[in-house]
């Protein structure tokens, strides 16, 4: 007897179904079936992924959903052509257009658009057939016998037999016949537990109180068809519907979808003509004054690119781009105001591998001239291309979200969408959830997600065993099922959430092709699919990204032009400054774009840049790609080398690599150096090269990789390189894998650093505000930028209710601290104070200043503590006094919406003597309420009290390599790369610097909470100094907290300091 | 009664037939997880009967109907 699930659900029904679309079809595929059907609740999230995966194990897959109808029940839609498809789409586009995330469908849309689907009546609990009798009757009329179907279905609880005896007689006296189906929700018995927790997730609350919620057994696993027989012995005929039907059901969704982007056929001439019109208009302005054998170059390089693109069929693509380019252009005048600064400016930049094109340089898309920088075409276009090419667009954040609004306006909503990705689980969401759901005490869950590893849930199992009481822990079940369901968990999408920047255009409506929901952000839409699904989809992509330094490069620019009077046109600044390049081969780089890190810096100080070739290898360097490819210490090991000796030449592993990786001194370090060293030693072509790439990348098969492993083999052999050479560098290709940048991507970059940096030499405080109006962004806390601009001589001072705006501004050269910084304000809050000021009288006093500001007492208070009243004259604790005293005015009336004023009465009561803040109370108050403390540095506040072997970091300079040595510092950053076998890296920072610590992994799992978690460190060890690098390799690390305590009588330190900015694991 | 295989008599009255059969799993989470399998019978003398295997600690149980 033959059967195939029809009903299944994948975790994409979101917190009900515990098992990934890949594992529905691997088990599928073992259990002998031909066909399985996706039908994940009211989304097809994951039908393209799982398309995919069952072509691979040769397992027919059947698109579908169960869609919840406007009174809650569900009934089950399959795809039956490509008419269905879009229907669905349609249907589900209807279905969520109501409360977000409360898809409802009402049943005369379904009705209304039934062609093309087929129908079964829904599950055992919610099933449209079991709640709502004539509403299945209904659709039965609709649908008709060959494609409406009553779903039994068996979870074995109790109440089986007479709700499919009822069934059986319903679908008689329908005159339709009925079907067996197996409501799966788990691809195995071992993943059911899962379920349950999940849905205990879904209810917010625990398994014991989501009983009646749960489904009381084990049975929603995927059975195999002789399983399914043996529960369905009577029912032989509705076992036989489902193999009929699933052999009916024909759509493939990996081949009809019917994807169109838009390709300007509308147009007075075809693409072609029209994107070489645009073209030719943009090259005669840029290249009028170019030097005659650049013009001949550019315009030899456009012909070919051109023909290439027509060839290709993606004029429309670019054409489309440059609308979008346009489009943001407008918008980007309308953003930044009529006579701004920053007209000057782009309104965006590209990035990726769309920087090599002259056609991209032409369109607007880039603004490197490919040509001068001698950027090749490589992976971004060839004609044995496989799929679009990425074009990422980067953006000031303004401009961007407008930008976003603005692309939906023109294109309209059914024809545009936010890509969307899933929230997934990591370990310390799946520790708060796993835990809360098993009833397992908050604390103890806090407690273990603070020193998790952060990112995989995997390894929840190895940080339980790591705690002192890990062991214990393990006798009790509860923690025994966290430890196995973390594990389990590690990976399932969650929610639905937004990608950072992706939107999709199509021709044809986007609601016919993929199902689009309305996103959290209001106005703004996503579809059904991330990115990796959309690529597959053969969608056109435009990702417009935000990028935080574009916006303070910006904000930068227009400080300088406003309050200098002074035009700087960033495209025209000198390239060579000395002045900047010291600063960046002395590893000064805090605050610029790209080349800030901890590692940045220790490989700065080697490569020493000396241009702007040698910034974009410098962006690229330290990346996993050539990290893992074993890239980083040749290069720069090679190329100190040649700057002790000129007529050095680097070696290469082959002669034929010479020509492909000479900028890189033989390294490779550009993501398309895979492509030409596949070409040059194996002799791939580039459509083979880039079929290379592209298995290294998103989805690393194992099985693609060693088939384009034995073709490098063969083909390195056939042009008479040896095995060991060829396996030599294979493995550097595999290790480098996907993770690196292009060349043209890097130098994109490198200019946007170098840019930073210039900015940041020459108008140093101009470029701390902008960059600290731009945060969140970058390595280091606000706290750390600021510091470091001390040092360099820039006056910061502290936000003033008299004198600071909203964001941070400046004063003469000073930086003044905006009043968003303080915690507990807000940015409107604060503006609207701002505008109080501004536009009426200053303050005259706290009294004043709560009488008038609209703010509320917790937001007055939060001024008061950061120092932002100070300038009233009296000591912080009497401030605060008098603001008890305060009268304000009160909302009165029904609705609350009149105000009675405050009574100008002068209070009655004197101001008790109130002792003033200490230098300890003031700094915390500092930290705790703006993040930024421009008073002493809690170190120098220590340090008296610090054993006297504490060496400054001020001291390392002259010390010697190889002692040992104690530092003491506040943690501003730690890394726990994946590349560094377990080694933390920690950056701390004293009163005079920064100094670099270095935990190996034994020293590591013996601090481990002190790593993870304390602000203020004392470590011991072993100083090492490699030329200019300074490290200190830790071996023994103590917390400076009781210390601090005791130094300020008993005030809670910790929680004050700001939080260090971590990276990679921690 | 057979483990696993459906009961054929409850307190030595003979099983006419099983009406229906259903599983339940549950506080696997606990010290004490349940996963019992249930049976509702008609005993040849016409009474109706709900009994149940206990896969956890083994034996049957009879539990009102």
């Amino acid at each position: 007897m033959g059967y195939v699930e029809l009903h299944c659900h994948s975790a994409y029904s979101f917190l009900d179904g515990a098992s990934l679309p890949e594992e529905l079809v691997v088990q599928a595929a073992e259990l002998g079936y031909p066909a399985l059907a996706l039908t994940d609740h009211d989304g097809v999230y994951g039908s393209l992924e799982f398309a995919h995966a069952a072509k691979a194990f040769g397992l027919r897959a059947i698109t579908g959903t169960e869609v919840t109808l406007n009174d809650g029940s569900h009934v089950t839609l399959l795809v039956e052509s490509p008419t269905g498809y879009a229907n669905l789409c349609r249907l589900l586009t209807q279905a969520h257009s109501g409360k977000r995330l409360e898809p409802r469908l009402d049943r005369s849309y379904l009705e209304e658009r039934n062609e093309g689907l087929v129908c079964l009546s829904g599950c055992a609990r919610f099933g449209l057939a079991v709640r709502n009798p004539n509403g299945a009757s209904h659709l039965a009329q609709v649908f008709g016998r060959d494609r409406f179907f009553v779903e039994l279905q068996r979870p074995l609880l109790r109440g089986d037999a007479r709700r499919n005896n009822a069934l059986r007689d319903l679908a008689a006296a329908l005159g339709v016949r009925t079907i067996v189906t197996g409501d799966a929700h788990a691809h195995a018995p071992s993943r059911v537990q899962l379920q349950d927790v999940l849905v205990a997730i879904k209810h917010k609350t625990s398994l014991d109180g989501c009983e009646p919620d749960r489904r009381g057994n084990d049975e929603c696993a995927l059975l195999s068809p002789q399983e399914m027989a043996a529960r369905w012995p009577d029912d032989g005929d509705a076992l036989h519907v489902t193999v009929e039907l699933a052999e009916r059901l024909e759509f493939d969704l990996t081949q009809e979808l019917g994807y169109r982007y838009p390709d300007f056929s509308d147009g007075p001439n075809p693409a072609d003509v029209q994107l070489g019109q645009v073209c030719r208009q943009a090259f005669d302005e840029r290249y009028r004054h170019a030097p005659r054998n650049l013009r001949t170059r550019a315009d030899q390089r456009l012909r070919e690119e051109l023909a290439l693109i027509g060839e290709l069929g993606l004029s429309g693509f670019f054409l489309l781009h440059w609308e979008v380019l346009e489009l943001a252009r407008a918008v980007a005048a309308d953003v930044r105001g009529p006579g701004s600064p920053r007209h000057l400016l782009p309104p965006g930049r590209g990035r990726g591998s769309s920087v090599g094109s002259i056609v991209c340089y032409l369109t607007g898309l880039s603004h490197v001239d490919p040509v001068a920088a001698d950027l090749s075409l490589g992976r971004f276009l060839n004609r044995e291309l496989v799929s679009v090419p990425d074009i990422d667009l980067d953006f000031p954040r303004d401009i961007r979200e407008k930008l976003i609004v603005a692309v939906c306006e023109k294109y309209g909503r059914e024809h545009s969408a936010l890509v969307a990705s899933f929230a997934t689980y990591r370990s310390r969401g799946a520790i708060r959830d796993v835990g809360k759901a098993l009833g397992l005490p908050m604390a103890e869950l806090e407690r273990l997600a603070r020193v998790s590893d952060g990112w995989n849930a995997k390894r929840v199992a190895e940080e339980m065993a790591l705690l002192p009481d890990g062991e214990e822990k393990l006798r009790s079940p509860r923690w025994r099922a966290f430890r196995e369901l973390c594990s389990e968990i590690a990976g399932l999408p969650r929610h639905l959430s937004q990608h950072p920047g992706g939107m999709v255009i199509s021709t044809r409506p986007l609601t016919e092709l993929v199902p689009i929901e309305p996103a959290a952000m209001e106005g703004r839409q996503l579809c059904q699919w991330d990115k990796d699904s959309c690529a597959d989809a053969g969608f056109l992509k435009i990702d417009l990204l935000g990028l935080g330094m574009l916006s303070a490069v910006e904000e930068c620019v227009e400080h300088i032009v406003s309050l200098r009077g002074e035009t700087i046109d960033l495209s025209r600044i000198p390239l060579d400054d000395p002045g900047v390049y010291k600063e960046i081969q002395e590893a000064d780089t805090v605050g610029l774009f790209q080349i800030e890190s901890r590692a940045q810096m220790q490989s700065l100080l080697r490569t020493r840049p000396e241009n702007l070739d040698d910034l974009t290898v410098q962006v690229a360097l330290v990346r996993p790609g050539p990290i893992q490819g074993k890239a980083v210490h040749p290069y720069v090991e090679r190329r100190q080398r040649l700057r002790d000796d000129p007529a050095y030449v680097p070696p290469y592993d082959h002669p034929s690599l010479a020509e492909p990786l000479r900028d890189t001194l033989g390294a490779i370090i550009f993501q398309e150096q895979v492509l030409d060293v596949a070409i040059a030693l194996a002799g791939f072509s580039v459509g083979e090269a880039e079929g290379l790439r592209r298995a290294m990348s998103r989805k690393r098969s194992e099985a693609a990789m060693e088939a384009y492993h034995e073709r490098f083999l063969a083909g390195a052999a056939a042009r008479d390189v040896s095995r060991e050479t060829a396996e030599l560098v294979f493995s550097k290709i595999n290790g480098f894998a996907a993770f690196g940048f292009p060349k043209s991507h890097a130098a994109a970059f490198a200019l946007l650093a170098y840019q930073s940096a210039w900015l940041r030499h020459h108008y140093p405080a101009d470029f701390l505000c902008a960059l600290l109006n731009a945060q969140p962004m970058g390595f280091y806390p606000p706290a750390s930028l600021v510091r470091d601009a001390m040092r360099r001589g820039v006056e910061v001072r502290t936000p003033d209710v008299q004198l600071s705006g909203a964001k941070c501004r400046i004063e003469g050269d000073a930086v003044r601290i905006g009043l968003a910084y303080i915690k507990g304000l807000g940015e409107e809050p604060a503006a609207a104070l701002a505008a109080e000021r501004e536009e009426g009288d200053p303050f005259r006093g706290i009294r004043d200043l709560a009488q008038r500001a609209p703010i509320d007492r917790p937001g007055l208070e939060a001024l008061v503590a950061s120092g932002a009243c100070d300038s009233f004259g009296w000591p912080r604790r009497q401030l605060l006094w008098r603001l008890g005293l305060a009268p304000r005015s009160v909302s009165v009336g029904a609705d609350g919406a009149e105000r009675q004023l405050a009574l100008p009465l002068e209070p009655t009561t004197e101001v008790p003597d109130l002792p003033e803040e200490t230098p300890w109370e003031r700094m915390l108050a500092d930290y705790r309420t703006t993040q930024v403390s421009v008073g002493m540095h809690p170190i120098s506040l220590l340090r008296p009290h610090l054993p006297d072997e504490v060496v400054a970091s001020s001291e390392l300079p002259t010390y010697q390599h190889g002692k040992r040595i104690t530092v003491a510092g506040m943690v501003v950053a730690r890394q726990r790369p994946a590349t560094a076998n377990g080694v933390v890296f920690m950056l701390i920072e004293d009163e005079h610097g920064q100094v670099n610590l270095i935990v190996p992994p034994p020293v590591y799992d013996r601090f481990r909470p002190l790593v993870r978690g304390e602000p203020l460190l004392l470590a011991r060890g072993r100083f090492e100094r490699y030329e200019q690098n300074r490290n200190v390799v830790v071996e023994e690390l103590a917390t400076l907290a009781p210390l601090a305590r005791r130094v300020a009588n008993d005030v809670e330190v910790n929680a004050a300091l700001p939080n260090a900015h971590h990276f990679g694991g921690r | 009664m057979g483990e696993g295989a459906a009961p054929v008599s409850v307190n030595r009255v003979s099983v006419a037939s099983v009406r229906e059969e259903w599983h339940i799993v549950d506080r696997w989470w606990t010290e004490q997880p349940v996963r019992r399998r249930y049976f509702d019978v008609v005993l040849e003398t016409g009474r109706n009967a709900v009994v149940f295997h206990d896969e956890e600690r083994g034996g049957w149980f009879t539990q009102r109907a």
